[in-house]
C-alpha cells in the first residue's frame, strides 16, 4: 500500500497545483445555458455551436440536464445554434462582453423523425463527451440498437449484451451472470435507473430481467469508477430506462422466450400543469413466458416468468426532473399440479426481484445539480413442499437507500461532486426440512457512505480526478467498520484531444456477498452481508490505458489493470455444524490483464473487436488440512478465461435486411478433474449391524449414486477452447400504422460442442470421459411491432 | 448461514439442482465419449467405530480398505498386506485383524473386492465416549494414512421404552427426543418400517419396498428431536409415492412396527457423508485420512428402539416422550 499512499499524495498536490495554475483569460467571456424541448424536457446530447459571421468558433454537447458550457469566448457578437436528434434547429444571436458569463435558454422544437443510424451516431457522440469529461472510469455504452445488433438467445438482453464488451467473461451459455476483470459476479453493481438490483436473472441465470424495449442505454464501467459509486468492487452496470417523449407508442414482441409489450405515453398538458409540471412522460412494460400455455395440450410445463416495469418522468416548469422507476418480476416453478405418478413430490418454487426508486434532480446555475433519491430493492426465493409443512427453503435480501448528490461547477475547469447515502440492508436465509435446519442465517446492517470528488480539466490537454469515499458499515451481528477509499485518475490528451493516456488508482469496498456456487451453470444467489459471519471486501486497483479516436470512424482502446481482492468468500467445506459462524471462508484474490477494443462506428459495416487477457486467482485456507497453521490453497477461479475475443458486426444484407454477427473465442475455463472413482458405501445403523452398503445398484439404474470421485487439485484442468458464431437478420417493414420487424437468430451456427461438463466414468468398460455441451445450433425467431 | 448441512451433503441432489441439470441436459448435447487410458490408483480406507449406547448393544470397529476402480472392471480392489492400528491418547492400542469382506459390507458392486479389518466387540467396547483416538493405516508398499477423532458422548432416548421397545398410537405423529451427545455434530436417524405394504393396501397406496427404509437428520448437537415417522425420509421425498408420503405424515400406520436408530456422529463422519463441492463426475467426499490415499476415520454412538403400531402389541409400554 506504500505505492498507493504516495500516489494519493502526489495526485492531490498535482490537482491543487493544476487548479491554481489554470489559465484565466480575463478579457474572454463564456456562454452557458440549457437546451430543452418545447415541452420543457432537457435535451441530452444536443449539439450547441457558436459561430461568428458564419465561421465556427466553439461547440459543445449538452449533458443529461441539457446543460452546456462554451468558453473561453473572445468578446464579440455571435450566433448560437442548437440542434439535436429528433429536434429542429434553433439559432439566436448572442453578445459576449469582457469577463462576462452569458446564460441562454434554448428551446428546441421536436420533430418525430428518428433514424436508427443517427441514433447510433448520437450515442457514440455521447460516449465521446464522456471520454473528454471522465478521467478514470473505463466506460462502454450500449443502446437499444447495439443490443439488437448482438444475436441473442431469444430476445435482446442488456446483460447478455454486456458479455461482448472487453474485460467481461461469461463462463457458460446457460448463465447471463458475468465477471469483470477477475471479479466475482456478485462484485458487479447493477443499477436500474440508479436503483440497485440483486440477482437480475430469470430461469436461474439464463436471461436477465430487463426488458430491452424499456431501455434507453446500458453503461458498463469496468474499472476506475469514481468515488460516487460504492458498495461493489468490480464494476458498475447502469441501465437507464426510456420514459419516451410523451407520444403514445406501443412496442410489442414475441420471441421463443416470451411475449412482451411496452406502452409509452404522456399525461395531458392540463393534468401535467395541475401537477406543476411542464410535462409528464411514462412507459410501462409487461412480459410473460408462454411455454406453459402453448404446451398445455401436450403436457404440463411447470415454469413461467413474468415481469412488469414502469417509469414515469416529469419535468417541472423550472427544469427539475422527477423520475419514478418500478420493477416487479417473478419466476414460478410449480410442480404442484403435475401428475403425481411422474412427480410424486409437489414443489412450489418462486423467486424474483421487486424494486422502486424515486429521483428528483434539480438543475443549479452554472451547470450543477442536486440529485435526491430514495430507493428500495429486494430479491427473494421461496421453495416449499406443500405436502410437507416442515420444509422451508428461502433466501432474501433487501436494501433501502436514501441518497443525495450535489454537483457543482465552480469554474469552467473544475467540477465538484459531493454526496452521501444511507442504506439499510438485511438478509434472511433458511434451509429447513425434515424437522431440522440445515442452514440458517440472517442479519441487518447500516451502510453510511459519503464522498467528495473533484475534477480539473484543461480541454484537450489534461484531466485530473481525485476523490475520497468513506463508508461506515454497522452490521448486526458484527463489529462496525469504516473504510476510506481514495481514488485518483490522471488523463493526458494528445492528438488534439482525439487520444488520451490515462492512469487510475483506487480502493473499492463491498459489504455484501453472494454464495452462489459458480461451478453450477444455473442457480440462484444466496446473499449474505458482511459482519460476524463474513468479511467485507477491499479491492485495490490500478489501471493504465490509452484511447484513440480516429476521425468519426474508429475508436481504439488498450488498457492494462491489476486488482487485489481481500475478503472474498466461499463455502467452508469443513465447517462445524454446531458453529453458526464458520460456514463461510474468507480468502483473497488477485487479477491482472489487459483489454483491447477496436470499434468502427460509421459506414455500412460497423461493430467492434474486444480482446481480453486475464489471469485471476483465489486463495483460501485449507481448512481440511490437519496442520496448524493451516496451509493455503491457491487456484484459478472458473472465470479465469485467459484470452477472450469477441467480434461483433453489423452489416447490410440483400433486400433491406440487416445482419448481425457475433464470434466469440475464449480459451478454456478451469475445472476440477476426477482422477479416479471408488465405490460409495454408507452404513445402515438401523439394520445389518452397522455394516456398509453400496449406494449404487447393480442393475445399472443408479450409477451416479454408486461411486464417489477422487479429485485432482482444485481447478487444475481446463476445458477446451470455447468458440461460437451467432448470426442474426432483421428487417424493418414500415407500414402506415407503424413498423413490423421480424428477426431470425442462429446461435452456434456451426454447432460447436463447447463443453459444459465432463463426466469421468471410470466404472464403465472401458472407462470413458463423456460430457454435456452448451448450446447446440439454436435457431430462434421473433417478431417486433411498434406503432 | 449457520451450520451448513445441505441436503446434497448426504449423497442426494437437492431439488433445485435436479431441476437445473434437467434444463441443461435437455438443452445441451451429449459430447462424444473418449476412452480414458488411465485411472489414478488410490487406496480408500473407511475406518468406522460404532459404539452402542444401549446396554449390551454391539460395538463395532471395522476398516474397509479398497481402491479406486481398476479401469474397466467397475470393481473395487483389495488392499493386501496392510495393517490398521487404532491408538487411544493414553497409549492403549488395538491392531485390527483381517477378516472376511462380509464383516464390513453387506452389498457391493458386481465383482467388487476389498479388504476388511475388525476388532472384536469386546475390544471395540473399550473405546469410550470422549476418547481421543488416532488411526494409522500402513500399506504394504510402505505408504501410510493417518487420522484422528474424538468419540462422541453417550446419550439417552427419552421415550419411556422398556428394553428398547414401546408401542405407538397408530396414525399419530410421535416426537422422538433424546439427550445431547457431547462432541457430536449430527444425529443420523434411520428407520425400517415393517408391514407397511399390507397396512396401506386397503387405502390403495402401493408400497414397493417392505420393510421401508427412511433416513432423517437432526443437523446439530442441540437438535435432539425428530417427529416419527413424518420427518424421516427427507431424502426419499423425490421418489416416495405421494400417497405413502402423506400417510407417513399422519403417523405410523396401524399394523406396522419399526426399528429406529439414532446415531450421534462426529465431524469426520459428517464431512465424509455430506461431501464437498459439486462435481459432475460423482459424489465428492471430504476425507479425514491424510497420506497415501483417502478415506474416513469416523465414530458414531447409536441408540436403537423398536416401535410398534400393532394393536396386538398390548404388552409393550406406550412410547411417551418425557
Amino acid at each position: 500500500m506504500q505505492f498507493f499512499q504516495s500516489t494519493w499524495t502526489t495526485a492531490a498536490l498535482l490537482l491543487v497545483g493544476l487548479s491554481l495554475g489554470a489559465p484565466v483569460a480575463a478579457q474572454d467571456g463564456r456562454l452557458e445555458g440549457r437546451v430543452r424541448d418545447d415541452e420543457g424536457s432537457a435535451v441530452f446530447g444536443a449539439l450547441v455551436r457558436l459561430t461568428q459571421a458564419g465561421t465556427p468558433v466553439l461547440a459543445a454537447e449538452t449533458d443529461r440536464l441539457g446543460f452546456f458550457s462554451l468558453g473561453p469566448v473572445p468578446v464579440g457578437a455571435y450566433t448560437v445554434t442548437a440542434s439535436g436528434l429528433g429536434y429542429g434547429e434553433l439559432s439566436q444571436p448572442v453578445g459576449v462582453g469582457p469577463g462576462e458569463v452569458v446564460e441562454v435558454e434554448l428551446m428546441l422544437p421536436r420533430r418525430a423523425i428518428e433514424v436508427e443510424g443517427l441514433s447510433v451516431e448520437a450515442e457514440r457522440s455521447r460516449e465521446r463527451v464522456r471520454f473528454e469529461e471522465i478521467g478514470g472510469a473505463t466506460i462502454r455504452e450500449l443502446d437499444l440498437a447495439d443490443l439488437k445488433q448482438v444475436p441473442g438467445v431469444a430476445e435482446a438482453d442488456p446483460i447478455r449484451a454486456v458479455e461482448v464488451l472487453p474485460g467481461v467473461v461469461s463462463t457458460s451459455d446457460f448463465s447471463a451472470a458475468y465477471h469483470v476483470r477477475g471479479g466475482s459476479q456478485d462484485q458487479n453493481l447493477i443499477l436500474l435507473d440508479g436503483v440497485p438490483v440483486y440477482s437480475p436473472f430469470h430461469l436461474g441465470g439464463l436471461f436477465s430481467v430487463f426488458n430491452a424495449d424499456m431501455l434507453d442505454r446500458a453503461e458498463l464501467q469496468s474499472g476506475g469508477f469514481p468515488a460516487e459509486h460504492g458498495g461493489r468492487v468490480s464494476s458498475v452496470l447502469e441501465i437507464e430506462t426510456d420514459p419516451g417523449r410523451g407520444d403514445l407508442r406501443v412496442d410489442a414482441g414475441v420471441s421463443l422466450l416470451a411475449s412482451r409489450v411496452a406502452v409509452a405515453g404522456g399525461l395531458p398538458d392540463g393534468l401535467a400543469e395541475k401537477l406543476r409540471h411542464a410535462n409528464v412522460h411514462w412507459r410501462a412494460s409487461a412480459r410473460r413466458s408462454y411455454f406453459d400455455w402453448v404446451l398445455k395440450p401436450v403436457f404440463d410445463f411447470p415454469y413461467h416468468l413474468t415481469d412488469f416495469q414502469g417509469v414515469v418522468e416529469g419535468w417541472t416548469t423550472s427544469g427539475d426532473r422527477v423520475r419514478l422507476t418500478a420493477y416487479s418480476g417473478d419466476d414460478v416453478l410449480d410442480l404442484t399440479t403435475l401428475d403425481p405418478e411422474d412427480f410424486p413430490l409437489r414443489i412450489d418454487w418462486r423467486w424474483g426481484n421487486d424494486l422502486v426508486g424515486l429521483r428528483w434532480t434539480r438543475p443549479l446555475r452554472g451547470g450543477g445539480s442536486l440529485d435526491s433519491r430514495i430507493n428500495w430493492s429486494r430479491f427473494g426465493s421461496a421453495l416449499t413442499f406443500p405436502d410437507f409443512g416442515d420444509t422451508d427453503f428461502r433466501t432474501a435480501i433487501h436494501q433501502t437507500q436514501a441518497r443525495l448528490d450535489y454537483h457543482l461547477r465552480p469554474s469552467p475547469f473544475l467540477r465538484l461532486k459531493l454526496g452521501g447515502s444511507a442504506d439499510r440492508m438485511g438478509y434472511d436465509n433458511l434451509a429447513a426440512t425434515g424437522g431440522t435446519e440445515f442452514a440458517q442465517g440472517d442479519g441487518t446492517g447500516w451502510l453510511l457512505g459519503t464522498y467528495a470528488q473533484v475534477t480539473w480539466s484543461r480541454p484537450q490537454a489534461w484531466l485530473v480526478e481525485a476523490g475520497l469515499r468513506l463508508d461506515a458499515w454497522r452490521p448486526d451481528p458484527g463489529d462496525p467498520v469504516a473504510e476510506l477509499a481514495p481514488r485518483v485518475a490522471v488523463k493526458r490528451f494528445f492528438a488534439g484531444g482525439d487520444g488520451a493516456v490515462k492512469l487510475a488508482l483506487g480502493r473499492y469496498t463491498q459489504y455484501v456477498h453472494s454464495l452462489r456456487d459458480e461451478e453450477l451453470p444455473l442457480g440462484l444467489d444466496i446473499w449474505v452481508l458482511a459482519g460476524e459471519r463474513a468479511p467485507h471486501t477491499i479491492s485495490d486497483q490500478v489501471q493504465l490505458g490509452i484511447e484513440r479516436y480516429l476521425g468519426r470512424d474508429w475508436l481504439l482502446s488498450l488498457e492494462g489493470y491489476l486488482r487485489s481482492f481481500d475478503g472474498v468468500v466461499a463455502f467452508n467445506p469443513g465447517d462445524d455444524v454446531n458453529d453458526d459462524l464458520d460456514d463461510i471462508l474468507a480468502g483473497r484474490g488477485l487479477s491482472w490483464g489487459a483489454d483491447l477494443l477496436a470499434r468502427k462506428d460509421e459506414g455500412d459495416l460497423t461493430g467492434w473487436l474486444a480482446l481480453s487477457f486475464l489471469k485471476a486467482e483465489r486463495t483460501f485456507p485449507d481448512v481440511l488440512a490437519p496442520f496448524d497453521p493451516r496451509p493455503e490453497i491457491t487456484y484459478a477461479p472458473i472465470f479465469d478465461r485467459r484470452i477472450d475475443a469477441d467480434l461483433v458486426l453489423r452489416y447490410p444484407l440483400p433486400w433491406g435486411w440487416e445482419g448481425g454477427l457475433r464470434l466469440n473465442v475464449g480459451t478454456g475455463t478451469p475445472y476440477t478433474r476426477a482422477l479416479g472413482s471408488y465405490a460409495y458405501y454408507s452404513p445402515r445403523f438401523v439394520s445389518n449391524g452397522g455394516r456398509l452398503e453400496w449406494a449404487g445398484a447393480n442393475d445399472e439404474t443408479d450409477d451416479f449414486g454408486g461411486y464417489a470421485v477422487y479429485l485432482e487439485d482444485r481447478n487444475a484442468s481446463r476445458y477446451p477452447t470455447y468458440h461460437r458464431l451467432d448470426v442474426s437478420a432483421r428487417k424493418t417493414f414500415r407500414k402506415s400504422w407503424g413498423t413490423l420487424v421480424p428477426h431470425i437468430d442462429l446461435l452456434n451456427v456451426y454447432n460447436r460442442r463447447n463443453v459444459l461438463f465432463y463426466f469421468y466414468q471410470y466404472q464403465e468398460t472401458p472407462p470413458v470421459r463423456s460430457g454435456v455441451s452448451m448450446f447446440p445450433l439454436v435457431p430462434t425467431l421473433g417478431l417486433e411491432v411498434s406503432f | 448461514m449457520g451450520g451448513r448441512m445441505g441436503t446434497e451433503r448426504f449423497g442426494r441432489r437437492p431439488a433445485w439442482l435436479l431441476s437445473a441439470l434437467a434444463v441443461v441436459a435437455t438443452t445441451g448435447c451429449e459430447l462424444d465419449e473418449v476412452t480414458l487410458v488411465e485411472a489414478r490408483d488410490v487406496v480408500v480406507a473407511e475406518v468406522l467405530l460404532e459404539r452402542s449406547a444401549d446396554e449390551g448393544g454391539p460395538d463395532r470397529l471395522t476398516a474397509l480398505l479398497h481402491r479406486t476402480l481398476a479401469g474397466g472392471t467397475g470393481a473395487s480392489r483389495p488392499v493386501p498386506g496392510a495393517r490398521v492400528l487404532v491408538r487411544r491418547s493414553d497409549g492403549f492400542q488395538v491392531e485390527m485383524g483381517e477378516t472376511t469382506l462380509e464383516t464390513c459390507v453387506v452389498t457391493t458392486p458386481v465383482d467388487a473386492e476389498g479388504t476388511c479389518f475388525w476388532a472384536t466387540p469386546e475390544t471395540a467396547g473399550r473405546f469410550q465416549a470422549g476418547d481421543h483416538l488416532q488411526v494409522e493405516v500402513s500399506l504394504a508398499d510402505g505408504g501410510q494414512l493417518v487420522g484422528a477423532l474424538t468419540v462422541p458422548g453417550a446419550f439417552e432416548l427419552l421415550l419411556g421404552a422398556s428394553e428398547g421397545r414401546c408401542s405407538a398410537e397408530p396414525e399419530v405423529p410421535l416426537e422422538l427426543r433424546w439427550t445431547r451427545s457431547q462432541g457430536s455434530s449430527v444425529y443420523v436417524n434411520e428407520t425400517l418400517i415393517y408391514g407397511i405394504r399390507d397396512a396401506l393396501a386397503p387405502q390403495g397406496i402401493e408400497v414397493d419396498e417392505d420393510p421401508l427404509y427412511l433416513l432423517g437428520l437432526s443437523a446439530s448437537a442441540e437438535d435432539t428431536t425428530i417427529v416419527f415417522p413424518g420427518e424421516f425420509g427427507v431424502f426419499n421425498r423425490f421418489e416416495l409415492d405421494q400417497g405413502l408420503a402423506l400417510a407417513l405424515q399422519r403417523g405410523l400406520p396401524a399394523g406396522t412396527d419399526a426399528d429406529v436408530s439414532i446415531a450421534a456422529a462426529e465431524d469426520n463422519y459428517v464431512n465424509w457423508v455430506r461431501g464437498g463441492s459439486f462435481n459432475p463426475s460423482g459424489q465428492v467426499r471430504i476425507p479425514s485420512l491424510r497420506g497415501d490415499g483417502t478415506g474416513l476415520f469416523g465414530a458414531v454412538v447409536v441408540r436403537r428402539i423398536h416401535i410398534s403400531a400393532d394393536t396386538a402389541a398390548v404388552d409393550l409400554p406406550r412410547c411417551s416422550p418425557s
